[in-house]
């Protein structure tokens, strides 16, 4: 794997701002959850508010066929049916990103956490159509493909989280443990330079609080503890110091105290990152070939869209 | 990222096992995967459809590119189909799919026809409304429609019903039957007047049954009346029943009573033909000229005259009899009075000939007119038979009676409220207590119309009752101040209140100053003892004697004697100016003595008192200085104080050299 040299290059000192772009921060693909949600709910309320969907899919399925808005909203209705291919297409989405990952011959086709904000976008909003499409009647093979997206759509938010603690580039490119050990030196050097033996002390306090703890992947409470010493270090530089120099100090504080705290639980993180991919991708497999013999047999019988 | 080539074996099982869990995981989702076509199926069918559930079934009702279309249903609903075609029932306007209104793969329990029953307007849509007693099985469609078809139900009533006549009326059970009546009430739904027979009056009442005996509605007979009815007459009569009965009420009588030579007045018309045409009916015929021909005579010829003087037709027992024809006209209380109660002999007897003869016989006369004939005299015989001297027949309580007594005497207490109250033959003391109960009545006219009854009227004693106090009222003061009651006491004052004009001067204490407002009781208090009347209790009037310490404690303890008078007076027991007149004092009050308080000299002291030991003031002060003062010269310069020290000139200096020891300028 070849790391973006360019944004690697180890930091001097006095140009410690502009380095510290580099990371990947935590709260990174968050915005596009946001979003996909808001699409998400929009949908939603308009399917049940706006189109009375909530009256339709409350009706007992031995009647419903015979309610206002059931020529609408039944699995072959015009909104129906078009949920479920609109669904059915956002779902191919997320191929997109997982072969640009794949193949480096597709490295011009933009950058990887481009089309991984896509593929979340997708496969968020994807679900949600497809489980409109169903009217919530879960019958036949068909509904086990249903059950693979949920259980694929669920997983994703489980490997958002994973992904975020891979330490990579703001493009989405993993860093290799040689950079990331020239990343960690460079930023403790720069801090050398830049800050006090105040915030140095700090810096070892929860460095050695880091080296303590038990490597894991699930890192909420040394999460926190960074947090926490973050923001004692800002306080107290925030009484002595200008404020342009305090944002420069707590930010190379900030990312040499994560950078310890992922590199500690980079093993952990990436063994569990492995197991994922295969809980995730398998299902994806089922779900598309179910999903094919189900689209088959609609267009078969005559279920074809805009045709209605 | 690490690159495919990089990947683990590990990884390449993980994903195949990872799938095949998957599989087997996810499959049994289709919960009804047992059958291949469940697998495609986007639900169950509907329980009708059931044997068409299956993947080799699909295309009995799918058609490949054309989803489901009419003709494929139709090929199985035959009749449905035709009724489409020829335009008729529910379907008679349907166009395009059955899909549109029959929705499946709803589940077992799907619906397949919606029904709303209330809105099913089975007129218009199956040309047969259901109308009266057919209306409430609109919404239960099962009670006519036993197939699961609606198709194929017909509107003869047969095809519901079953038939109790046996078809021996046809099938035509609309004739007399109608969906808005009960089977039973066929009155509602038959007209009768279609029958030859027309029901009118009394016919009109009477159960089908009564005449259709065994369910037989054709060829009952009808025309002579014993057809049906038997005829009660014995002999049979001649005439034809409609001579006398119509067929409104067999007791309607067309016997016009009034040709006859005894019209029917009074009660004579609402009396039962029988209780005179004794049975067998019109066999009878009456005696009609007198009253005893039916009746008898309970006077038993005691009246020579005609019964109706008397009596007429309206009542027996109410004749209008005016007993002012007799030489007792009925005036005031005797006017209601029941004959009875004084015409004791009279019994509630039948009168009716044949019926049981009276208890006694209805005996009129031989009563006299004397009061005392019905009345008791309560008096005794004191006032003599002359009752109405004081009593008249509007009432037997004397209204009016004016006593020929002095009119003072009935003033005030003695207005006379009750009669009673005075005159009631058991003594003076249950008099007193009889108007002690009664609150005075405020003076009116002599009238005892409201007096409540006090007694046994042979209590009331009404001559001889005295005028003197004492023969009513009993002398509370026990003979203390002799009879002559009136001179405190009057009658126009309420209860025995003391003349306020009462003169204590006219005794020989004489009340002044602060005794003016004392209270009466608080000397004349209530003693038990010996009184001139006799041992008792009483309120002591005599014998209580004029000096003050009769009534007022000695605080003094007879250290200044009993003339109180010497220092008090009846103003006021403080004694606001009192002068030392002991000769032995001649030249103390001056200087300091005379500025000093009294009680600076004469101060209170326990001990023993010539009344006996107490605290008192004491009045009895040595003139000699030691007895106020203490010597503060030890008794070195002798008790010759006053050859130094003068109260007038020596005041200041005396005060200076006492200050701190002096007994009377120290308090």
């Amino acid at each position: 794997m070849a790391p973006s040299a360019a944004t690697l290059t180890p930091a001097t000192p006095g140009v410690a701002s502009r380095a510290r772009q580099v990371l990947m921060p935590l709260g990174a693909l968050m915005n596009v959850m946001v979003i996909s949600g808001t699409v998400a709910i929009g949908v939603t309320a308009w399917l049940l508010v706006g189109l009375d969907g909530w009256t339709y899919y409350a009706t007992p399925l031995n009647v419903r066929g015979y309610s206002a808005a059931h020529p609408l909203l039944r699995p072959s209705g015009p909104i129906g049916q078009t949920l479920g291919v609109a669904g059915a297409a956002l779902m191919l989405v997320p191929f997109v990103y997982m072969i640009r990952k794949r193949f480096s011959r597709t490295r011009s086709g933009g950058n990887l956490k481009r089309w991984l904000e896509v593929h979340i976008f997708c496969g968020i909003v994807g679900p949600v159509l497809v489980t409109f499409h169903t009217a919530f009647k879960f019958n036949g093979i068909v509904s086990a493909a249903y059950w693979s997206m949920v259980l694929v759509a669920l997983s994703g938010f489980v490997g958002r989280y994973l992904y975020v603690r891979i330490p990579r580039t703001l493009r989405g490119v993993e860093l290799s443990q040689g950079e990331l050990d020239d990343r960690a030196s460079a930023v403790r050097e720069e801090l050398q330079w830049t800050a006090g033996p105040g915030v140095l002390d700090a810096l070892d306090r929860i460095e050695a609080d880091i080296a303590s703890s038990r490597p894991s992947w699930f890192s909420a409470r040394g999460d926190a503890s960074v947090r926490a010493a973050i923001a004692e270090v800002s306080a107290s530089l925030a009484r002595t110091t200008e404020p342009a120099a305090v944002a420069t100090v707590v930010g190379l504080f900030e990312e040499r105290a994560r950078l310890q705290q992922r590199r500690h639980a980079l093993a952990a993180t990436k063994r569990l990152f492995d197991l994922w991919h295969v809980f995730h991708l398998p299902l994806v497999w089922v779900m598309f070939a179910i999903v094919s013999l189900h689209v088959a047999v609609a267009l078969y019988l005559g279920y074809v869209p805009f045709r209605w | 990222m690490v690159s495919p080539g990089e990947r683990p074996a590990w990884r390449l099982w993980a994903q195949t096992a990872a799938l095949a869990l998957a599989v087997w995981v996810l499959a049994p989702a289709a919960a009804d995967a047992r059958q291949l076509g469940a697998l495609v199926s986007p639900g169950r069918l509907s329980q009708p459809h059931a044997s068409l559930e299956g993947i080799r079934s699909c295309d009995k009702c799918h058609e490949a590119g054309e989803r489901v279309t009419a003709a494929k249903c139709l090929s199985c609903h035959q009749p449905i189909a035709e009724r489409i075609r020829a335009r008729r029932g529910v379907h008679r306007a349907v166009q395009g799919d059955c899909v549109t209104c029959h929705a499946e793969h709803q589940g077992a329990a799907g619906e397949l026809r919606p029904f709303d029953t209330a809105r099913f307007d089975h007129a218009r849509e199956a040309n047969y409304p259901l109308d009266g007693r057919h209306a409430p099985l609109a919404a239960k469609c099962a009670s006519c429609h036993k197939t699961r078809s609606f198709l194929g139900a017909s509107t003869a009533c047969a095809s519901c019903h079953a038939d109790v006549h046996k078809g021996s009326l046809g099938a035509k059970c609309e004739t007399c039957h109608s969906t808005r009546a009960a089977f039973k009430d066929v009155r509602q739904g038959f007209d009768h007047t279609k029958a030859a027979f027309q029901l009118d009056g009394a016919h009109q009442k009477v159960a089908c049954e009564s005449c259709h005996k065994n369910q037989v509605f054709k060829g009952v007979a009808f025309a002579k009346c014993n057809d049906c009815h038997t005829d009660p007459h014995t002999p049979k009569m001649t005439e034809t029943c409609a001579s006398c009965h119509t067929a409104a009420s067999w007791r309607t009588r067309r016997v016009d009573h009034a040709r006859t030579k005894f019209p029917l007045l009074g009660k004579h018309q609402t009396t039962a033909c029988a209780a005179c045409h004794v049975r067998p009916a019109l066999q009878v015929t009456p005696k009609y000229d007198t009253c005893a021909a039916c009746h008898q005579d309970p006077h038993r010829g005691s009246f020579k005259q005609a019964c109706s003087s008397c009596h007429n037709e309206q009542s027996f027992a109410k004749a209008p009899f005016d007993h002012a024809t007799t030489p007792f006209p009925l005036t005031g209380k005797h006017a209601p009075a029941q004959c009875a109660s004084c015409h004791k002999n009279l019994t509630r007897v039948a009168t009716r000939t044949g019926a049981a003869a009276p208890a006694a016989a209805i005996d009129f006369r031989g009563l006299k007119r004397e009061c005392a004939a019905c009345h008791d005299d309560t008096h005794k015989g004191d006032l003599g038979a002359s009752c109405e001297t004081c009593h008249g027949t509007e009432r037997f309580t004397v209204a009016v009676y004016t006593h020929r007594t002095p009119a003072p005497f009935f003033e005030g207490a003695h207005a006379p409220g009750t009669c009673a109250a005075c005159h009631l033959a058991t003594g003076p003391v249950a008099m007193a207590a009889l108007v002690r109960g009664s609150s005075a009545p405020a003076p009116r006219p002599v009238a005892a119309a409201a007096a409540p009854a006090p007694g046994p009227l042979a209590a009331v004693k009404f001559t001889a009752a005295s005028r003197t106090c004492v023969s009513c009222h009993a002398d509370v003061h026990l003979g203390q101040l002799n009879a002559a009651c009136e001179s405190c006491h009057g009658v126009s004052l309420a209860k025995f209140a003391v003349s306020p004009g009462f003169d204590h001067a006219r005794t020989k204490f004489r009340l002044g100053g602060k005794h003016a407002p004392v209270p009466c009781q608080k000397c004349h208090e209530a003693k038990t003892g010996a009184f001139p009347a006799g041992p008792g209790t009483a309120v002591r009037f005599t014998g209580i004697g004029s000096a003050c310490l009769t009534c007022h404690a000695d605080v003094h303890l007879g250290q200044v004697g009993t003339a109180c008078e010497t220092c008090h007076s009846d103003q006021t027991f403080k004694i606001s100016n009192f002068v030392h007149k002991n000769p032995a004092l001649k030249g103390f009050f001056v200087g300091a003595h005379l500025a000093a308080k009294c009680e600076s000299c004469h101060d209170r002291a326990t001990g023993t008192f010539a009344a006996g030991r107490g605290t008192a003031v004491r009045y009895a002060v040595g003139t000699e200085c030691t007895s106020c003062h203490r010597d503060v010269h030890n008794g070195s310069l002798g008790p010759r104080c006053a050859d130094c020290h003068k109260p007038d000139v020596l005041a200041r200096r005396f005060d200076a050299h006492a200050g701190a020891s002096a007994k009377g300028n120290a308090r």
